[in-house]
């Protein structure tokens, strides 16, 4: 091996290399895990609107419907030119874990003749236990929900076991219901109904199609009766996208700060490590050696060390990550940490790039300064 | 001749003034011997090796090596360097992370086998078998001056340059290394500044060096 190649130089100063490689390393780390994990609480979020898709929820209270009746908005719904049809439901909420903390989960209390249209539209099929009994405390979930409130069939939950759930009395889980990504429950429409509940819900099912109408719809009755309210996917996502979207800018603030930070002591380590072998190119420059070839010399070295430590850290990350899923992410059914993706990775390369810029133009600066006599004729 | 200089001179600038490094030297070294630069310090001895070596580019005047006129380019002087000369510095400047081998094999112009070959033949010749593989640090203060002249060895050069060879070493150790640039002397041009008037007892040719000028050994 050539006395001068970079392997000679890595192998013989491995204390030099471990700290900037261990920098590069925690850096990608760093600056991959927040994203990632950012990435999947919103898509977790995201999921709870998948229902949404296919279901537009309508409610109206009864103190404000300014004598709206039940009869004369289901006709107005019926006769919209986009709706397939309407199903009367109650809703109350449970809490669904994620890790940007408990949110509140519909559960649709349904009459039982409405069981196939519900499951015929939204494309479910029963995947464990049974359906709830008519005018029982039952109820089934997503398997994903189930899962993610470590519930299993024939287990209770509610306000009377946990004080911290928001849905009131005890409900048995009956059983579960698959599907892709949705997170929801289903009850019994007479168990809830037999308390009182001064507001009526509508599920609105747009026809083949028709999302796109039926909002447009949905926003025009709107006008005309300010008193409904209305949950469709664009108004939810945009409320979690107005929650987000500070966080994203704060995280971009503090990403851009550590990638400085990052080049800034990667460039003062290079400047470190050049000062301690002034002397080697010194000679290399006084004995012949252009300073051309030291220049491409340390350039390499440099790159070659970015390079290791980015992928090093990419996969350093994506043990942590796979480790997180096993531990915690898939036992909680949580979307999991997935580092492939340019959203998740795009956030690593300002990393190596801001690093080469740096250490490049250090070790060019401190190139173009040396002068072989002064190194030569140095009497330390 | 092999190297030539036809009123050399070095000024340079220092607070106010204008230093005279080299003043208007001439001299001719031909292809073998040993030669020495003697003048106390200050006297422009080392100067004046930069300049036949290439480092310094001089400000007025000529050098010739092999009646070839020497670069303008400092990358075209670093090849002369490269290809034709050897440099012993006063201190050994060993690459502390090499060992004996890699440090003397940085010297060599060209790769391949017959480096290697001559590599090995270099720490036969200086004594320093059964050290291949030690670093610097672990080597006596004679030991790394023998690497730095095997390291000035490797490139097959014409013309040695040597400064100070004793100086940071003890008498004994000196000579050693002394009676070695003798034995090069044979067969290479060995350019050696010394202030040790001792050291040149044997030497073919004595410059005499005097606040940049040379008093004595001019041959034109």
């Amino acid at each position: 091996m050539k006395p001068l190649s970079i392997w000679v130089y890595y192998w013989n100063n491995k204390r030099k290399i471990f700290p900037v490689i261990g920098i590069l390393i925690l850096s990608v780390l760093g600056m991959m895990a927040p994203p990632a994990i950012l990435n999947t609480v919103q898509q977790d979020v995201l999921r709870g609107f998948n229902f949404y898709e296919k279901y537009i929820v309508v409610f109206i209270n009864e103190a404000e419907s300014e004598g709206l009746t039940k009869s004369q908005l289901e006709d107005k719904l019926i006769n919209l030119g986009s709706v397939e049809h309407i199903i009367e439901t109650q809703v109350r909420t449970t809490q669904r874990y994620t890790l940007s903390g408990d949110i509140d989960t519909p559960v649709f209390f349904l009459k039982e003749k409405d069981y196939p249209t519900f499951f015929g539209h939204v494309g479910l099929k029963l995947n464990e236990g049974t359906m709830p009994e008519e005018n029982s405390n039952e109820v089934v979930f997503t398997t994903q929900m189930a899962k993610n409130k470590q519930l299993f069939v024939g287990e209770v939950f509610g306000q009377a076991v946990d004080e911290y759930d928001t849905i009131s009395g005890e409900f048995v889980l009956s059983g579960t219901v698959d599907t892709d990504s949705d997170s929801f429950g289903l009850g019994s429409y007479g168990f809830v109904n037999q308390k009182q509940s001064i507001t009526t819900w509508y599920l609105v099912a747009p026809q083949d199609g028709k999302y796109q109408e039926i909002l447009k719809d949905v926003e025009r009755l709107k006008k005309e009766h300010p008193f409904l309210y209305f949950e469709t996917e664009p108004s939810l996502r945009n409320r979690m996208d107005n929650g987000f979207k500070s966080l994203n800018l704060v995280f971009m603030l503090v990403s851009s700060i550590i990638v400085i930070v990052i080049a800034m002591s990667v460039a003062l380590l290079k400047i470190i490590f050049f000062m301690q072998r002034a002397n080697e190119f010194g000679l290399l420059t006084a004995i012949g050696y252009s300073k051309k070839f030291i220049l491409k010399k340390t350039i390499l070295e440099v790159f070659v060390i970015i390079i290791v430590g980015w992928v090093l850290g990419v996969f350093i990350t994506w043990g942590l990550f796979a480790w997180l899923n096993a531990t915690l992410y898939v036992p909680k059914a949580f979307i999991p940490l997935d580092l492939f993706q340019f959203d998740v990775l795009k956030y690593s390369l300002p990393i190596p790039l801001a690093v080469s810029i740096f250490s490049i133009a250090t070790v060019f600066w401190q190139l173009s300064t040396l002068d072989p006599v002064s190194i030569i004729e140095r009497r330390d | 001749m092999l190297i030539k200089t036809i009123n050399l001179s070095l000024t340079y600038k220092d607070a106010n003034s204008e230093v005279i490094a080299v003043d208007n030297v001439s001299l001719e070294l031909p292809e073998k011997g040993f030669f020495g630069i003697l003048g106390p310090s200050g006297s422009g001895k080392t100067s004046l090796l930069y300049l036949l070596s290439g480092i310094r580019q001089p400000s007025h005047g000529e050098i010739y090596f092999s009646e070839k006129v020497y670069p303008k380019s400092s990358e075209g002087r670093s090849l002369l360097r490269r290809l034709q000369m050897g440099f012993v510095f006063q201190q050994h400047f060993l690459i502390n992370y090499l060992n004996v081998k890699q440090n003397i094999r940085i010297g060599a112009s060209k790769e391949g086998k017959d480096a290697d070959m001559r590599v090995q033949n270099i720490i036969q010749r200086l004594g320093l078998e059964g050290f291949e593989l030690r670093k610097p640090y672990e080597l006596s203060g004679g030991q790394r001056q023998r690497v730095a002249i095997g390291r000035a060895l490797a490139n097959e050069a014409k013309v040695i340059f040597v400064d100070e060879p004793t100086a940071a070493l003890d008498h004994h150790t000196g000579r050693k290394v002394v009676d070695y640039l003798y034995e090069l002397a044979k067969d290479t041009c060995v350019v050696t500044v010394t202030h040790d008037d001792s050291i040149l007892n044997n030497a073919d040719k004595i410059f005499t060096m005097w606040d940049g000028a040379l008093t004595e050994g001019n041959t034109l």
